[in-house]
């Protein structure tokens, strides 16, 4: 059964008496137990699809679509079915731990206002009790201390952590991890995939993974969903370059090292990244294509399935041969 | 937390020393004088008889060793007396500052209070018809001239209606009142001057409020707070609320110079016996120990405001309590 049932969604944002595209048009299924990663450039919508799942948009969104989480219409949901939704059905942690916290409440307060947000008053005993359990599944050794700090307190891998057990506090079944490693020192990045990982495991977690690095995604995941301009622009096992059937994901793979390549130097695709808006008839990616030729650039491409259970947006799967 | 307080009081030493310094140079190189003021009109003052007095009182010696006298006294608790009735400074300061102290913690209270609720609700109901209403009355109550409306105030509600007491703290016969009686008597006297000392504060700081809650109701932690499944009064009454408080606690501290500086003209106004009609008065005679008294006193009160101020920001934030 799918878990994540994304249908036709549409993401803009009112800018001063325009609007910003961001997701034009996406359609997904996630199955139970199944881990996805979301990837793309930066601006091509995916934070924006991940916050729209458990409708944390800002004010100025404006959204049209559905989104089924574990059976329940979300955008039809009222505030108090949002809250179940939000915590129970789904836990999310998101990009820099540091400005995720709260800082002026302590560990304790945090994770214990979310135990109780969904259980009701709770023994202190009790909760005491949950939270440094949920605390030391973390991967918290010293559960004791974390729990009695404030914010300020912590490394940054440590407040990922305890963001973690505070998104996993209700037993949620699925786990939306918005670019979760990417404020955080390489050595830290590493642990935090493998928490994300055991966590995966112990807990039966449909995770869903956004990043713009491919090698986390396929550390952790094991379907892809390349983004581009606010459109899925492929979907499957994508697991190098090679594989890749768009021009994208494999000018992605080569941008980025791996996480164990000693130059991690920043580098980018050729081009201007494409906005979300363009409505034309024509390939979004086709200026930075090294494919593109006439066809791409008066026609649009759909989302096809080239192989069972891999869907491409592209005329030419696997670039010309 | 104890040497953060302690290391604040050190502080607060170099500060106050500095503040009666400047003050007591400012009201000694001020024309006129405590001679010119009180003894010159008088025809029967002999140019040798305001010598005898200018050298009784140290007048006639340099400023600075003046200054270093009055320090000499005044750090062993002795403020000296009135150049004018000869009453202990401490004694004339101490009678005032109950009715000042009154004036000014109520209305600190009034404008943290109903400047918190102004903020907060315009904040939540940002551009909707009560944000716009609340933003025109901060406005207005921010811009209006205090002085002119504490006028108004007294000529409309009190002269034409009798509504109210025109001025003073206590009617005249306040003694022969029972104690409800007092309480509402002390009470209507004390609705004027509130209104107009707390107007332009509460104004202030409910825009200050409103800024501070929109800006933390964008911040990550709130989405965040929110994706745990919190409730929205929960989300705005415990996560952000708390946040958009810090900075008026600062503003808070930094206003008692502020309400200070506003008792000498509304006391005046008011007939309201507090320090700063003291203050008025003594400057009119150049009463100059009692003048150094009130400077004193107020400076202590403002560092006290701080110190407090700085000890309740320790206490919402716990990244200064445990630096
Ligand atoms: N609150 C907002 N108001 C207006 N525009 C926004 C807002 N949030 C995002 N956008 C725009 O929507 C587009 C998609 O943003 P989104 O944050 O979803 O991208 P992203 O893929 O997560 O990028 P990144 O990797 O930088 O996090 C961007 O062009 C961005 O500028
Ligand atoms: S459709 Fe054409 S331009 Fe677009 S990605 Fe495929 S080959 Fe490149
Ligand atoms: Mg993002």
């Amino acid at each position: 059964m799918d878990i994540i049932n994304v249908s036709n969604l549409y993401v803009k944002y009112a800018a001063r008496k325009k609007y910003n595209m961001a997701v034009n048009g996406v359609s997904l299924d996630i199955k139970e137990g199944e881990s996805a990663a979301i990837a793309g450039e930066s601006g091509c919508g995916k934070s924006t699809l991940a916050s729209a799942l458990l409708k944390l948009l800002p004010e100025n969104a404006q959204v049209s679509g559905n989104v089924m989480l574990d059976g329940i219409d979300v955008f039809a949901a009222g505030e108090e079915q949002l809250r179940k939704i939000r915590g129970n059905t789904a836990g999310m942690i998101f990009q820099d731990p540091g400005a995720s916290l709260n800082p002026l409440f302590s560990v304790k307060q945090q994770i214990e206002e979310a135990i109780t947000a969904h259980f009701g008053k709770t023994e202190k005993e009790e909760l005491k009790r949950k939270s440094l359990e949920l605390l030391s599944d973390a991967g918290i050794t010293d559960a004791q201390r974390v729990y009695n700090s404030y914010p300020h307190q912590l490394s940054g891998g440590l407040q990922q952590r305890v963001m973690a057990a505070i998104a996993l506090s209700c037993g949620p079944k699925i786990l939306i991890a918005d670019e979760p490693t990417t404020a955080l020192d390489v050595t830290v990045q590493a642990q935090i995939v493998e928490l994300l990982k055991k966590l995966k495991e112990e807990h039966k977690l449909t995770l869903l993974l956004i990043t713009h690095d491919l090698h986390l995604a396929n550390a952790l995941a094991s379907r892809i969903i390349v983004m581009y301009a606010g459109k899925i622009a492929e979907d499957g096992a994508v697991k190098s370059a090679k594989t890749a059937l768009h021009p994208y994901t494999a000018a992605l793979f080569k941008i980025i090292p791996s996480l164990d390549s000693p130059k991690r130097h920043f580098e980018v695709i050729p081009g201007e990244v494409a906005s979300a808006e363009h409505n034309g008839n024509f390939c979004a990616f086709s200026p930075r294509c090294p494919y593109a030729d006439d066809r791409c650039r008066s026609e649009k491409p759909e989302l096809k399935e080239v192989k069972p259970g891999h869907f491409v947006r592209c005329f030419y799967p696997g670039g010309k041969k | 937390m104890k040497r953060y307080i302690l290391k604040r009081l050190l502080l607060a030493v170099p500060v106050l020393f500095g503040i009666t310094l400047i003050t007591f140079f400012i009201i000694h190189l001020t024309p006129g004088g405590f001679t010119a003021v009180n003894m010159q009109m008088d025809i029967r003052t002999s140019p040798d008889s305001i010598e005898r007095m200018r050298h009784l009182y140290g007048l006639d010696k340099p400023v600075i060793s003046q200054y270093i006298d009055w320090f000499g006294r005044t750090i062993t608790f002795n403020f000296g007396e009135s150049f004018i009735d000869h009453r202990p400074v401490l004694h004339k300061v101490a009678e005032r500052l109950p009715a000042t102290l009154l004036l000014n913690i109520l209305s600190l209270a009034l404008v943290f209070f109903f400047g918190v609720i102004l903020g907060v609700i315009s904040a939540v109901k940002r551009n909707t018809a009560v944000d716009k209403i609340i933003t025109v009355f901060t406005f207005i109550g921010y811009s209006i001239p205090t002085f002119w409306l504490a006028l108004i105030l007294m000529l409309f509600v009190s002269v034409k209606a009798g509504l109210l007491p025109v001025s003073g703290m206590v009617s005249i016969d306040f003694d022969y009142m029972t104690l409800p009686q007092k309480i509402g008597d002390l009470l209507s006297h004390l609705v004027l001057p509130l209104i107009v000392t707390s107007i332009g504060g509460l104004a202030y700081i409910s825009r200050f409020v409103k800024s501070g809650m929109v800006e933390a109701l964008s911040q990550q932690y709130v989405r965040a707070a929110y994706a745990k499944g919190l409730s929205r009064k929960t989300v705005l009454y415990r996560s952000a609320l708390k946040n958009s408080l810090l900075p008026v606690i600062t503003l808070l501290g930094m206003s008692v110079p502020g309400l200070i500086g506003g008792s000498f003209i509304f006391e005046t106004i008011f007939a309201w016996p507090g320090m700063g009609r003291l203050a008025y008065e003594s400057a009119l005679s150049f009463d100059y120990p009692v003048i150094m008294g009130v400077v004193t006193m107020g400076a202590v009160l403002t560092l006290l405001g701080n110190l407090a101020a700085d000890i309740a920001y320790a206490a919402v934030d716990p990244r200064i309590r445990y630096k």
